[in-house]
Order: structure tokens, then sequence, then C-alpha cells
């Protein structure tokens, strides 16, 4: 009996230790003074030259010595391993000097050589690097090196905002890329372990723009965890496992403030927008008089001017974003439009302008002039709460009209099947990222020959007038010699969008940030990568 | 001569299983909306780039049978392909992943059998068919199991405590625990134990000699029960605390439509899942009686 006695009390004592062991919770190493933030998912290379998505950009811009680096802050070019760059008269020339004693993380010298093998790796075929189309003509480009700290580029046609095109070209060692393992930027790659975290390790031999040595202002090393769980990243945060949340959603960013006030960061507009679109494609599988609604501006006006924006921003981002009627953010100080007019907020209006176009009400529902009840379907996709609470809200405000709107989420690829190769849908409620203030970079989107040109995608000639205006306006804002001929252009394109409303845009997601309250010499930016574009100047309290 | 052919019998039925699963995979993920879809494509920058790989793609993927045949090719000669969504081979995603995955799945399993054999030892103690404590672990148990195992592990995050083995930990004890309490309750009243016990038997001689014989071959059906649990609880688990193993990495295949890591997934799947099953079965049952 007191064997069993025995036994039972061993019995109890080992469920118990078994039990607390399991429930002890688990947390990554850190190392000291290190600063760790996340990422999404693993980067697809280290390779700097083919980068083709944002965590391969986002570790590219840690480790990446550049000749010129845009400044995200300032939104200005400025050199980083170049003393001094100039661009010739006819802008087809561009001049660097490198700095005096420049050398790679491994401490061998940097030379123009490697610039120039850099750039030419780049603009060749067979590396495939997306940065090469920015040259528009790659072929013909050609480098020199009179000497070995002089670069000499020639274009063979001008191509507009080329300075910060070089932001994108990592100078490598010549004939030994290493995928990010030896750098001229202020970090290299030191440790990656694929699903878990990237480590970089501080450049030592790295100038800043001051040409100070890094070792002096920043963090030993960097740790991004490959994590895709806002949850999770939060309650890492709160414990300070993380320094950094960038993209912070609006319904955690009242979390956080609620426990530390002054470790969120809500800088205004970011120069995102979210929009919705109706499908126009003339070879889309939708009924023809639903192509016709569709191509109708009158009924793309009413339906922008019944959207309540003000009420997209309060409910869906909780207070985070701007009502938006422009492709353009307020946040792009350069390029953005004041004077442009647009349809605002006036169901009266809406309901004049679709009477004046043929449409009538009948039993509370809107019908056209050959009886078709006015319905229709708003694909966005699945996971994003905040799209998903506008798609309803506009659901409410269009049922003012009399329309029935259905919201259909689908998972990404399925949706952007129906985009971009079936185009069976209705309408579609998504956003756009733009990492570039500059307007050309949305060429592809404009254009209305492109792929990218959503509500029409691939015109053989632009299906309406408006359309090739705007491509006129698109051209002349590329070749435009000045940049106050780019500017006009510019302009006319956003009156035209906001005139013929082909997206109708909703709101600037405001750019939400957490940051550790140790973590010293922030700025934050709106653009990427956030918080962390002045890395080389962050660092934690007392870490140094 | 018996054993032989049991075994290749059994060889054959995994076999038939794996290919069954590649040709299930490749029709559900081919067929599946967005296969040839790439989310750059909506980014002007890396448009041009995913349009060329997805038509690499079309063109690989133009008929069910021949990328059937490319795939079984590739697992004969032990190539997993190259992963769509990162451009690397599959071997080289799946290794550190089912480091993470194996190591988690034979602690939880570890520690869920030490909880169940402790739990069940200490229900049936008592000397009444019915015990305080042997309640207490039943209703305990039975709650467990009635919550559903993402529940259980969203719970868990929210309460920032516990993590992936604490939730398949307490999903295996729960359910262990419920097949050993029955089993050793059953085993603990059999005549031969009575008698045994009657005659003061010490109680670790009572359990090897006349008890663990007994129940031996349920054991091992419980331990292939341990391993079907676990690995269909891995998913939700690895998915919802970013635990960087196989059921996260199958999910984000299915996401991304990339075919080639979710094959390798499921046929390991499917190999773990036949295989757990060889060790039962095949060994006839000792009867108590021989003990």
């Amino acid at each position: 009996m007191h064997t069993l006695h025995l036994t039972k009390v061993f019995a109890i004592l080992l469920c118990t230790a078994v039990v607390a062991q399991v429930a002890s919770p688990q947390a990554a190493p850190r190392l000291p003074g290190e600063l760790a933030w996340t990422i999404g998912y693993d980067p697809k290379s280290f390779d700097p030259a083919k980068v083709d998505e944002e965590e391969s950009e986002h570790v590219r811009y840690l480790t990446a010595g550049v000749l010129l680096r845009f400044n995200r802050y300032s939104q200005q070019v400025e050199t980083q391993l170049a003393k001094s760059w100039s661009l010739s008269p006819d802008r087809m020339t561009i001049t660097f000097v490198l700095r005096p004693g420049l050398a790679f993380s491994d401490g061998s010298r940097l030379t123009a050589n490697d610039a120039a093998w850099s750039i030419r790796r780049v603009l060749l075929p067979a590396t495939a690097a997306p940065v090469a189309e920015e040259f528009v003509e790659p072929a013909g480009v050609t480098v020199a090196t009179p000497n070995d700290h002089t670069v000499v580029v020639h274009l063979p046609k001008p191509v507009v905002g080329i300075g910060k095109v070089f932001d994108e070209i990592a100078i490598e060692p010549a004939g030994r890329p290493s995928e990010g393992r030896i750098t001229s930027g202020p970090y290299f790659v030191a440790d990656y372990h694929r699903s878990q975290y990237i480590r970089l390790r501080r450049n030592e031999h790295f100038q800043g723009r001051e040409g100070d040595r890094l070792a002096l202002a920043s963090a030993n090393s960097i740790r991004l965890d490959v994590l895709d769980n806002a949850e999770k990243e939060i309650r890492l945060f709160q414990r300070e496992e993380y320094d950094v949340i960038n993209g912070l959603a609006p319904d955690y960013y009242g979390l956080l403030k609620q426990k530390s006030p002054s470790s969120v960061r809500d800088l205004g507009p970011s120069l995102n927008t979210e929009q919705i679109w109706f499908n126009q494609a003339a070879a889309s599988p939708i009924p023809a008089w639903e192509k016709t609604w569709f191509q109708s501006q009158a009924f793309r006006v009413a339906i922008s001017q019944t959207i309540n924006r003000a009420d997209l921003a309060r409910v869906a981002y909780e207070g985070h974003a701007t009502p938006a009627y422009n492709f353009i953010s307020p946040a792009n100080v350069a390029w953005y439009n004041h004077s442009v007019s647009t349809p605002h907020f006036d169901v009266a209006a809406a309901k004049a302008g679709l009477a004046h176009a043929g449409f009538r009400m009948n039993a509370g529902h809107l019908e056209d002039a050959a009886g078709h009840a006015v319905a229709f379907s708003i694909l966005t996709n699945s996971g994003n709460a905040a799209r998903m609470k506008m798609a309803t809200l506009i659901q409410q405000d269009l049922a003012a009209l009399g329309i029935r709107v259905t919201v259909v989420a689908l998972d990404f690829p399925a949706l952007i099947e129906r985009l971009m190769h079936t185009q069976d849908y209705e309408a579609c409620l998504l956003g756009i990222s733009n990492a570039d203030p500059d307007p050309n970079a949305a060429m592809n989107l404009w254009l209305s020959s492109s792929p990218n040109h959503q509500w029409n995608p691939s015109e053989k000639t632009p299906a309406t007038p408006w359309e090739a205006e705007i491509d006129r306006a698109m051209q002349q804002q590329a070749t435009s010699p000045t940049e106050a001929g780019r500017k006009r252009a510019i302009d006319r394109v956003q009156q035209i969008v906001a005139d013929q409303q082909p997206f109708i845009y909703l709101v600037y997601p405001n750019a939400l940030y957490a940051v550790s309250p140790k973590l010293e010499n922030v700025k934050a930016a709106v653009l990427n990568p956030g918080v962390v574009w002045n890395v080389e100047s962050l660092h934690l309290q007392g870490a140094r | 001569m018996n054993l032989l052919s049991s075994l290749f019998r059994r060889l054959l039925r995994m076999a038939t299983v794996v290919l069954l699963v590649i040709v299930g995979s490749i029709v559900l993920v081919r067929f599946a909306p967005g296969y040839l879809s790439d989310a750059r494509e909506m980014d002007a920058r890396y448009a041009e780039g995913a349009r060329n790989e997805l038509a690499t793609e079309a063109a690989r993927s133009g008929s069910v049978g021949g990328m059937l045949w490319s795939e079984v090719r590739g697992l004969l000669r032990r190539d997993l392909g190259v992963s769509r969504q990162y451009e690397v081979p599959v071997v080289e995603l799946v290794r550190p992943c089912l480091a993470v995955t194996v190591g988690l799945l034979l602690k939880s399993m570890m520690l869920a059998w030490i909880i169940a054999g402790c739990t069940a030892t200490i229900s049936n103690w008592g000397r009444s068919p019915v015990s305080l404590p042997g309640r207490l672990c039943h209703l305990t148990s039975t709650v467990l199991l009635a919550v559903p195992i993402g529940a259980m592990a969203t719970m868990c995050l929210l309460a920032d405590s516990g993590g992936p083995l604490l939730v398949l930990t307490t999903l295996l004890a729960a359910r262990d625990f419920k097949f050993l309490d029955r089993m050793l309750r059953k085993a603990w009243n059999d005549p031969h134990l009575l008698h045994a016990r009657a005659q003061g038997v010490s109680t670790p001689e009572l359990i090897r000699v006349h008890l663990l014989p007994g129940i031996m071959p349920q054991l091992g059906s419980l331990a292939t029960l341990s391993i079907l649990t676990a690995l269909g609880a891995m998913v939700p688990v690895e998915v919802i605390f970013s635990t960087p193993g196989i059921g996260q990495l199958a999910w984000n295949a299915a996401m991304n439509r990339d075919l080639p890591v979710l094959l390798a997934v499921t046929v390991m799947m499917a190999i773990a899942v036949t295989a757990s099953g060889f060790g039962t079965g095949s060994r006839p049952a000792t009867e108590w009686q021989t003990a």
C-alpha cells in the first residue's frame, strides 16, 4: 500500500513538472544591443540585382551601398558612396566621383571598377534585374571608368528621375557577387535561418554620408524575424523583443496606444491608396448591359459621390486614414495637385446624375433604361479587415441609390486570376502601394496599352478619348526636359482621373508605426522602409 | 515468409497511397483558382518578371499527365523540384522545417504520454471504480477534447502564454488519457491481476510482468493514433503560432499555389501516416494469459 501511495505522489509530481515545462512561453534569442523587427516572409533572393519583391528589397536597403540614396524623409536624392555626381545638360551623361577610402565589408578596397561592374551587371539581360527597365533602353547604356574614383554612365536617351534609379543599384565587389555577404552598405548578411530569421552584422568599413565611420552610431546587428502574424508581433513588441513595427494595423494602433502612448506614431496619409474600380474591359465575360453602366462616366461619378469616405476612414481605419479623391496623396508634396476639382460626397447630385443618364428607380431599386436592375459584386481579398469593412460600408452607401451590392472576398491568387487573366469580375476594391513618389513609377498603371491598366488592360488603342489624353500626358511627363513641364502633365492626368473616375479613390491609409521608446535617432518617414530608413543612425539607449 | 509478404503488402499499400496523394495534389492545386497568377503581377515594378515566370509555368503545366510523370520521375530520382514561390530546391525549404516539426512532435508526444500515463495512473488508483481524481481527470480531458485545436492555440496566443508545444501536448494528453485510462481500468480489474494483487505481488512487478505485456498491442495502436492526431493538429498549430515547421510551410505553399512544395509535404505526410501503421497489427497480440 505504501508503494502504491509513493507511485501516486510521483505521478502527480511528474505530471505537474511536465505541464509547467510546456506552459512556459518561448522567447527568441537576442544579442546585446541588437535591433530586431519582422519581415512577413523569406526574401526570395539576397542578390541585390535580382530583387523582385518587398522583403528582398527591405534587406537590400539595409545592406546595399549605393552611389546615390533617395532620402525617404526629405524625398531628395543624396550621395552615398559617391562624393558628388553631375548630369550633363543633354541629360544623357551621368558622372559620379567616389568618396576616397571606400571599402567593402570584408575590408577589400572599393573602386570605380567595382561600381562600373555592378552597374553593367544589372543592365545585362542575363541578370534579369527589374531595375534595368528603368533605364528605358538598358542595352544602349555604356559605363566607363576614366580613373579609379570616377564612373561615367552614358544613356542612349534621357531618363526621368535617373538619380533615383541608382538608389536600387548595389555596388558589389567586381566579379564576386556574394548575395549580401560582402557589401558596401551599412550592414551585411551574417546569418540566415530560413523561415526563422536573418541576422545582419554591421559593416565596420561603411562610411556614412558625412564620411563618418558607422561604428560610432549604429547597432551592432539587426535581426529580422520571419513572422506573418500581427498578433504575435504585437505581443513580442510589448515584451521588448522587437523595436519597430512597420505598417501597424489601425486596430492594433489603439491597443498599443492605450498601453504605451509614446510607442506609436501616426504620420498622417501615406502614399498608398485604397480604391474601387469597375471592369470596363470589352472582352470581359460580364453581361453587355453591365459593361454599359461601368463605361458610363455618369454612373462612375454617381457611385463616387455616394461613397462617404469620411465614414470609411473613421470606421474601417479607426480614424487612421484620410479620405482620398486623387491618385496622388497629399503626402507626396512635390506632385499633389491641390486645385483638382473632384466629385465629393453628395447623394442628391448622384441621384440627379443617374436620372440624367437614363437610370430610374423602380420599387426601391435602381434600373437602367432597359429595365435591368442595377446590382453588382465587389471583389476584394480575404484577410484584410479594413477592406472588408470598407466594402460593407460601400454596400450600405449604395443601397441609398437603390443599388444592390454583394461583397466577395477571395484569396489573393484567385483574386488576381480574376483581375488579370479571366477578367471575370464587376468591381474590385484593392489598394496600391506606392513605393516611389515620382508618378513616372506608375506609368504602367495609366498607359492604356499596359496589362496593369486595371479597368481595361492591354488596350490595342485607347478605348476612349480621355484615355488617349492620359497616354499623351504620361508620355509628355516622361520626356519633358523640365520639372515644371512634367508637373503640368501630371496635373492634367490628375484632373482627367478626377473627372472620369476610372479608379474611385477611397482613402489614403495613414502611415502607422510602433517604435520602442528605447530606440534613439528615430525620424520616421512615410516611404518604405519607414522607421528604419536611417538605419545607420538608429541604436538602442545605452547600447553603444 | 509470412512476415516478408506482409511487409511487401504494406509497402505496396504505401506506394499506392503515395501515388494517389500525388495525383490528388496535382489535380487539386493545378485546377485551384489562381494557379497561374502571381501577386507581383499587380506591382508595376515586378509585373514583367512575374509574367515571364508564369508563362514558363503555363508551358510546364499544360497537361496533368505530363505533370504527374514529371513529379513521379523527380521523386524516383529523389529530386523534389524547385519551389515556385522561393525559386530554391524544395529540399532546402523542407529540411529545416522538418527538423522543427519532428522536434515539436516528438517532444509533445513524449510529454503527452507522460502526462496521460500519470493521470491514468492517478485515475485508476482509487478503490472505488469512479474515484474523485478519476472524475476530475475525465472531466478535464473531455473539456480539452471539446475545444477545437485552433481555438486552443488562439487562446494561448491571446493570453500570451504557452506555445505550440503546450497546445499539442494538451491535445495529445487528453486523447491518450481517454484510451489509457480505459485500457488500464480494464486490465487492472482483470482476474489474473486481481489474483496477483491479492497474493501481494509488488507494484513494479505487477506492472512489468502482468500488466504491460497484456496491453502492449493496444499501446502500439495508441501510439499510431497519437502520431495521426499530432499530424492533423500540426498545420493549424504551426500557422497560428508562426512556427517555422512543415505545417506552416504547407499552409504557405497552399496559399501561394506552390505545387512542388505542397506535393513534397503531402507525400511526406502520406508516408508518415502509412508508416505509423506499420508498428501495429504486424505482430501477433500478446495474450495476457502468456504473461
